[in-house]
C-alpha cells in the first residue's frame, strides 16, 4: 500500500511548508504532493532608519527593531504568515511605491529566493527519509519559478509530464486553470488547458492507476463553488446572500469524464473543501487555511489497484 | 523589540500583488442579523414569561440586564477565537485544537443534540404563541366567537404538532431545494418579523392599564364566567404562594441564570465565520455578536417594560406561573405577548400582522438552527466521525439532502415527544441549560485559557490582545469558566429553574456526553479497521 499526502495553495506560508515537509513523518506518508499556488502575495517592507534600526508594520502592529536577532525573528514571523519580508530603505520604498516594474522585480526576487530556500530545506529533510516529494506551481504562480523547481536535485516538478509516483501509480500534473477574474499568470482558455491535459493523459500507460494532479477542480462538482463576482470583483448577492457558482474547469471535468483516472487531486478554491465522484474517479480538494498557518490536506491510501481510503486533515 | 498597535495601516506598509483571492461575502451586518435571528424576539419574550413567573419577587428586567453583562466574557472569548481561527468553523475546532479532538467532538455533539431538541421545541411553539393567538384575538376584535374558538383549537397539542411539522418539514424542504431558497425564506421572515414587532410595541405603548384590564376581563368573561378575571388571576397567584417583591439577591441571581437560556446564544456566527468579512478582526466579531445581544435584549426589555406598564407585574407573573403549572383558572389559549397586545386594538388586520410577525420570529430560529446543524454534521463527516453519506450533496438539488432529511426526522421525533409528553420540556430545558454550560461553553472557556500556550504559534500568528501582558483570551476564558460554574451552581440547587431533578441531571450531564463519547469511539474503531486514524484530522503538525 502507498500512502500519499496532498496539500495545496499554501501561498508562501513558510509555516505551512514546514508542516508539509513534516507531514511525511507525522502521517507516515511515503509520498508528498504539493499542489500549486505556492508563492506569496504580500511583501512586507522592513525599513532601515537613520539610527541604524529597523521599523516594520505587520498586521496592524508597528515594530521597532534594534538587534539582528529581533530582525531575524520578525522576518520569520512574516514568512510564517505567508508574506515576504524584504529589507529596504525609505528611498527605495518611495521608488517602489511609484514604479510597478520595480515592485514586480522585488516580488519575483523574493519568490525565487524563498523557493530556493524551501527546496534546499526539503531536500535536507526528506532525502534521508526516502520520501518522494512533488512540488508544482499553480495559476497564481509566476512562470519564473519553473526553472527553480526544475533545478532541484531531489524535489520533482511533475508538471507537463507523466511521472511514476511508485511502482504502480502514475501521475499527470498541471497548474494551469481556466481564466479567472484576476487574469493570473497561468490562466488559459479552456481549450488550451484541455489540450495540455490530453497531451499528458495520452502518454499514461495505465489510466486505472493514474492520478490527475490538476490545480483547478472539475466544473460544477461541489468542490469548485465560489462566490459570483461582478466586473468590479465584488460578490454578487441574491436575496441578501452571496451567489455561489461553480468556478471550476470544464476542461478538467471533460478530461476526467473521458479518461476516468483513479484519483483527482485539486485545489485553487480554498473554501470548497470536499470530495466528488465523476464516474469511477474520486476527486478531492482539501481546501486551504494557509492564512492561519493551518495546513489542510488529505491523506490517501492507495492499493495496487485502487484507492483504499482518504482522510482530510487540518494540521 | 518594541511594538505598538498602529491605528491604521498606511498604504506603504505592505505591497500586495495582483492575484486571485477568495472574497468573504457575509458582512458584519449579516452576521449581526443572523445572531438576532437565533436569539429571536419571541424566544426572548418566552424567557421573560418564565423569569417573571418563577422569580416573581425580583425584577425580571434587571435580571436580563445583569445576564447580558454576565455573558460578556463568553462573547469576548468566542470573538477572540473566531479572530484567531476565522476559517475554522466554530467551537468544535477551537476546543479540538486547544484541548483535543475527542473533547471537541463531545462538546460539539452535545451542542448538536441540544439544538435538535430545540428545533422540536421551537416548532411546537408556533401554534400556541402565534396561530392560536392570532385567531383568538382576531375573533375578539371582530366579535366572532367561532374565530375565538378556533384560537382555542389551535392551542391544543395536536395543532402544535401539525403546525410544528409544517415548520420543520417546510424549512427542511426549502433547504433541500437550495440554500438560496432558505435564505430567501429567511429574508421574508425577517421583514414580516420586523413589521409585526411594530404594532406589538405600538399597541402596548399607547394603551392604558385600565383599558387592558377591561379588555382582558371582557375577553375572559365567556370562559371563566367571572366579571374580574384579571384580579382573580392575581389572587390565584397569591394563593399559590407567589411573592411579587422583596426577593433576595440569590433569587435575583437565579433569575439571571434563567435568562442565560436566552442571552447565551449570541455567538452563533462563529460557525459561519469562514464566509464573514473581517472575521480575523476581534472587534468586528465582537461588534456583531455583542451588538446582536444588546439589540435583541433591548427589544425584549422595551416590550417587557411596556407589558408591565399595561398589564401589571403581579398579573403577568401570576398568569404565566399558573398557565405553566396548569393551575388556577383554565385559560383558553396561551397567555403570550401577542394575546395581551391583540386585546388592545379594534383592528383585525393589525392583529394578524402582529401575530404573523410573532410566527416569523419563531420560524426564523428554526431556519438558523437548520443551517447550523447541517454544517456541524458536514464537519463531522469530513473528519470521518459521521458516515460519509451525511455530507453527500445531491447532484440534482446541489444541497445536503441527506443531512437535511436526517434533521427533519429527528426534529419531528422531538416535536412529537414534546407535544405528547409536555413534561419532556424539562429534559429539553435541562439539555440546554446544564449541558450547554457544562460541555459547550465551559469547555470553550477552558480552551481560551489553554490556547495561548497550547497553540502558541497559532496564537502568535494572529492579532494578539493582552492586558498587562496576559493574553485577553486567557482572561475571558477563565471568566467564561467562572460564569458557567456560577450558572451550574444555581441550576443544580434551585428547583425554580426546573432542571435539578436526578433524571434531568442524568440525561443532560451524563447521557448526552456519554452518547457523544460512544459515537466517537465507535467511529474511531470503525475507521481504524479502514486504516484511518481519526485523531489525525485535527492534530497539529509541527512546522519545524
Amino acid at each position: 500500500m502507498t500512502r500519499l499526502f496532498y496539500a495545496t495553495d499554501i501561498h508562501g506560508s513558510e509555516k505551512c511548508f514546514g508542516k508539509f515537509l513534516n507531514a511525511a513523518k507525522f502521517y507516515k506518508a511515503s509520498i508528498l504532493i504539493l499542489g500549486g499556488d505556492i508563492t506569496g502575495k504580500v511583501l512586507v517592507p522592513i525599513i532601515a532608519t537613520e539610527e541604524k534600526t529597523w521599523t516594520c508594520t505587520l498586521l496592524g502592529t508597528k515594530y521597532d527593531l534594534s538587534t539582528d536577532e529581533e530582525l531575524i525573528d520578525l522576518e520569520k514571523k512574516i514568512r510564517f504568515s505567508g508574506y515576504y519580508p524584504f529589507r529596504t530603505t525609505r528611498a527605495e520604498m518611495d521608488e517602489v511605491g511609484s514604479a510597478e516594474k520595480k515592485l514586480d522585480d522585488i516580488f519575483s526576487r523574493m519568490m525565487i529566493e524563498t523557493l530556493e530556500r524551501w527546496l534546499r530545506i526539503a531536500e535536507e529533510k526528506l532525502q534521508p527519509q526516502g520520501v518522494k516529494c512533488f512540488v508544482s506551481g499553480g495559476n497564481d504562480d509566476r512562470l519564473d519559478i519553473k526553472p527553480v523547481l526544475k533545478s532541484s536535485r531531489y524535489i520533482i516538478d511533475p508538471e507537463d509530464q507523466v511521472v511514476k509516483i511508485d511502482d504502480h501509480h502514475e501521475m499527470i500534473t498541471s497548474g494551469y486553470t481556466n481564466i479567472t477574474p484576476w487574469n493570473c499568470p497561468r490562466d488559459i482558455p479552456e481549450e488550451d488547458l484541455y489540450k495540455r491535459i490530453v497531451s499528458m493523459a495520452d502518454m499514461v500507460q495505465d489510466m486505472r492507476n493514474c492520478i490527475f494532479n490538476l490545480h483547478c477542480p472539475p466544473y460544477d462538482t461541489g468542490i469548485d463553488a465560489a462566490p459570483e463576482l461582478d466586473k468590479d470583483l465584488k460578490p454578487v448577492t441574491r436575496s441578501g446572500q452571496s451567489n455561489e457558482i461553480p468556478a471550476g474547469c470544464k476542461a478538467v471535468l471533460q478530461a476526467i469524464e473521458k479518461y476516468q483516472p483513479l484519483l483527482g487531486l485539486h485545489g485553487h478554491i480554498h473554501e470548497s473543501r470536499g470530495e466528488a465522484r465523476i464516474g469511477k474517479t474520486v476527486c478531492l480538494n482539501p481546501g486551504s487555511e494557509y492564512g492561519e498557518g493551518i495546513l489542510r490536506g488529505v491523506i490517501v491510501d492507495l492499493k495496487d489497484d485502487g484507492v483504499k481510503s482518504w482522510q482530510f486533515t487540518s494540521g | 523589540m518594541s511594538s505598538k498597535e498602529s491605528s491604521k495601516e498606511s498604504s506603504k506598509e505592505i505591497f500586495v500583488r495582483k492575484s486571485s483571492g477568495i472574497t468573504r461575502t457575509v458582512s458584519p451586518l449579516d452576521a449581526f442579523l443572523l445572531n438576532c435571528g437565533v436569539m429571536g424576539l419571541m424566544f426572548g419574550l418566552l424567557m421573560y414569561s418564565t423569569t417573571i413567573a418563577f422569580f416573581s419577587s425580583v425584577d425580571a428586567k434587571l435580571a436580563l440586564v445583569l445576564s447580558v453583562l454576565a455573558m460578556t466574557p463568553q462573547v469576548l472569548t468566542y470573538s477572540l477565537f473566531t479572530a484567531a481561527m476565522p476559517r475554522s468553523g466554530g467551537d468544535y475546532v477551537f476546543i479540538s485544537r486547544s484541548i483535543n479532538l475527542p473533547v471537541g467532538f463531545v462538546a460539539n455533539f452535545v451542542m448538536w443534540y441540544t439544538q435538535l431538541m430545540w428545533i422540536g421545541l421551537a416548532a411546537s411553539l408556533v401554534s400556541p404563541t402565534g396561530v392560536s393567538v392570532a385567531f383568538a384575538t382576531a375573533g375578539f376584535v371582530l366579535k366572532d366567537p367561532n374565530l375565538m374558538n378556533l384560537g382555542a383549537v389551535f392551542a391544543e397539542p395536536l395543532w402544535s404538532f401539525v403546525i410544528g411539522s409544517i415548520v420543520i418539514v417546510g424549512a427542511g424542504l426549502a433547504l433541500i431545494r437550495s440554500v438560496r431558497t432558505l435564505f430567501r425564506m429567511q429574508n421574508v421572515l425577517y421583514v414580516l418579523a420586523i413589521i409585526g414587532t411594530i404594532p406589538l410595541i405600538g399597541l402596548l405603548a399607547f394603551s392604558s392599564h385600565d383599558y387592558f384590564v377591561s379588555q382582558f376581563n371582557s375577553y375572559m368573561a365567556p370562559y371563566l364566567n367571572i366579571p374580574d378575571a384579571y384580579n382573580a388571576i392575581i389572587q390565584e397567584g397569591q394563593k399559590a404562594g407567589m411573592a411579587f417583591s422583596g426577593g433576595s439577591i440569590l433569587v435575583l441571581m437565579s433569575a439571571v441564570v434563567n435568562w442565560v437560556f436566552y442571552t447565551g446564544f449570541a455567538y452563533f456566527t462563529n460557525y459561519s465565520a469562514g464566509e464573514q468579512k473581517g472575521a480575523h478582526r476581534f472587534k468586528v466579531n465582537f461588534a456583531s455578536m455583542y451588538g446582536s445581544l444588546i439589540f435583541s435584549c433591548a427589544l425584549v426589555l422595551v416590550i417587557a417594560w411596556l407589558l408591565e406598564r399595561v398589564a401589571g407585574h403581579d398579573f403577568l407573573a401570576s398568569i404565566f406561573f399558573l398557565y405553566t403549572l396548569r393551575m388556577g383558572p383554565s385559560l383558553p389559549i396561551a397567555p403570550y405577548a401577542g394575546l395581551f397586545a391583540g386585546l388592545l386594538t379594534n383592528n383585525a388586520l393589525v392583529v394578524w400582522l402582529m401575530n404573523i410577525g410573532i410566527i416569523a420570529w419563531t420560524v426564523l430560529l428554526a431556519i438558523v438552527i437548520y443551517m447550523m446543524l447541517t454544517r456541524i454534521m458536514f464537519a463531522w463527516s469530513f473528519d470521518k466521525l459521521f458516515p460519509k453519506w451525511i455530507s453527500d450533496i445531491s447532484p440534482r438539488f446541489k444541497s445536503p439532502v441527506k443531512a437535511t432529511v436526517t434533521t427533519i426526522v429527528i426534529g419531528e421525533l422531538f416535536l412529537a415527544a414534546y407535544v405528547l409528553i409536555p413534561q419532556l420540556s424539562t429534559f429539553i430545558l435541562s439539555g440546554f441549560f446544564l449541558a450547554q454550560n457544562a460541555y459547550v461553553w465551559m469547555l470553550t472557556g477552558v480552551s481560551g485559557v489553554l490556547f495561548p500556550s497550547r497553540k502558541k504559534e497559532l496564537y502568535q500568528s494572529g492579532p494578539k490582545h493582552e492586558i498587562a501582558g496576559i493574553p485577553l483570551i486567557r482572561i475571558t476564558g477563565a471568566l467564561t469558566v467562572f460564569q458557567c460554574l456560577f450558572c451550574l451552581y444555581f441550576l443544580l440547587t434551585d428547583s425554580n429553574l426546573g432542571v435539578n431533578t436526578p433524571f434531568a441531571i442524568g440525561y443532560s450531564l451524563v447521557l448526552m456526553p456519554v452518547l457523544g463519547i460512544i459515537v466517537y469511539f465507535v467511529a474511531k474503531m470503525y475507521r481504524k479497521r479502514q486504516g484511518i486514524d481519526i485523531g489525525l484530522a485535527q492534530s497539529e503538525i509541527p512546522p519545524e
